[in-house]
């Protein structure tokens, strides 16, 4: 499944960021981090306003398959980033990453899940609603996830001083 | 773990994941996506004398379908089979080939109002139309053998194959939200038709049921033919189901008719004695 690149997901990777250039969503850039490497990319995403991740700039990459977009690409951040949908290692744990049937964390049946009709654009939008309002249902930072409940004050306080960290970058 | 299979840390989520996923693809892998057509009476010869499956395959075998040609059981393999005897069905044939390539375009239309994204579905239209013209031009010069072959090595080939099969999704997914009302008393699943055609439909490896089956012949006017050799003893002859269903049966002017073998969770290809 993770063979040789083929060239329908070359061209599928290059429309995306192509409209991704002359359309971008709002406190979202990305786009590959390489001419010669479509299949790795670098993310930007704006902290989202009334968040404790407001005014924070956090990085990601993105790693797509060979075969994408029959499968989804993983995404990691690749700056602190304190979230109970966030692995301690970067890698982000949300429905729209995983396919159905796929499903590491119970996500509900009716959560939006991976299939060809996603693209870049829609797994970045849902990773702004994910920092918005995270799903401690389905958590991938544990810490993170019960701080999150029991304690928003110090959850905010490693939030805010993460989003200091990314602007010193 | 209970059975101690696992090392004492706990693998993470992502890990079993990963390894679950790794089992399903090396088992599956061990079949091509489209095998070679052979005897029906060898696929009958896997069961055991006394069983039922057996007993209902060669009923298939002396009286209706000769030979069969086996797909990978990857979870498309309802799409691939059906796609895999279109394309056979059609490809030599001007005409049948318009007929095809007529009703690919028209589903656009189904796409475009159920709000998909051209970016989303204009490449794999494109596989599927490229795919077909190609075979068509290859029937015309080459041997008949040697066009066969290429049409094989298309649908083995995963880049083209599952295109096919994507776009094929998409269009059951948009038929049924644009004729919904015909839809939402067969399904099975609690939720509402647009889930189920996320979830279910336009999702890669996940099984299809007969709105499936319904949706996309309509789809695409073909006559398919189904024959449900569901090992059941009482019933040594299989039901063969004509989908669209005889009442709103294509006349054969204007149809490509195809058939295809359902054993419990799969399908693969039959071909009439």
């Amino acid at each position: 499944m993770f063979g040789k690149p083929n060239s329908t997901a070359l061209k599928r990777l290059m429309t995306e960021y192509k409209e991704l250039t002359v359309n971008p969503p709002e406190g979202i850039t990305a786009g590959p981090v390489s001419e010669d490497n479509f299949f790795e990319w670098e993310a930007l995403i704006m902290g989202p306003e009334g968040t404790p991740y407001e005014g924070g700039i956090f990085t990601a990459t993105l790693k797509f398959p060979k075969d994408y977009p029959l499968n989804p690409p993983e995404m990691r951040f690749t700056c602190p980033m304190f979230h109970p949908n966030v692995y301690k290692n970067g890698l982000v744990c949300i429905s729209i990453l995983h396919p159905p049937g796929d499903d590491p964390n119970m996500y509900e049946s009716s959560s939006e899940r991976w299939s060809p009709v996603q693209s870049v654009e829609k797994i970045l939008l849902s990773v702004v609603s994910m920092i918005a309002e995270p799903n401690d249902e389905s958590g991938a930072n544990i810490d993170a996830c019960k701080m999150w409940r029991d304690n928003r004050e110090e959850f905010n306080r490693i939030v805010r001083e993460n989003v200091r960290k990314t602007l010193d970058l | 773990m209970a059975d101690g299979s696992f090392p004492p840390s706990e693998p993470t989520d992502e890990q079993i994941l990963h390894y679950e996923q790794e089992v399903k693809e090396s088992h599956a892998n061990q079949r091509p996506l489209v095998g070679e057509r052979e005897a029906l009476v060898e696929l009958a010869l896997e069961y055991q004398p006394d069983s039922p499956f057996r007993t209902q395959l060669e009923y298939l075998q002396t009286t209706t379908f000769g030979s069969v040609r086996r797909t990978r059981g990857d979870g498309n393999c309802f799409f691939r089979a059906f796609a895999f005897a279109w394309y056979e069905a059609v490809y030599t044939d001007a005409k049948r080939v318009r007929q095809a390539l007529t009703a690919l375009e028209r589903c656009t239309t189904w796409l475009r109002d159920s709000g998909f994204d051209t970016l989303v579905y204009e490449d794999f239209l494109e596989t599927c139309v490229n795919c077909l013209n190609t075979l068509y031009e290859n029937s015309q010069e080459l041997s008949p053998e040697d066009a066969q072959s290429l049409l094989e090595n298309t649908f083995r080939n995963p880049e083209e194959s599952n295109a096919i099969v994507v776009f094929l999704r998409f269009i059951t997914s948009a038929y049924l939200q644009q004729h919904a009302d015909d839809y939402v008393p067969f399904m099975e699943h609690d939720m509402d038709l647009k889930t189920f055609c996320v979830g279910f439909v336009e999702a890669m490896g996940v099984e299809s049921d007969q709105i499936h089956i319904m949706a996309l012949t309509r789809a695409l006017q073909v006559d398919l033919r189904v024959a449900y050799v569901d090992g059941s003893a009482a019933q040594p002859q299989p039901v063969i189901h004509q989908f669209p269903s005889p009442d709103e049966h294509l006349s054969d002017e204007e149809s490509t008719a195809i058939s295809l073998l359902y054993r419990p969770g799969h399908y693969d290809i039959l071909y009439p004695l």
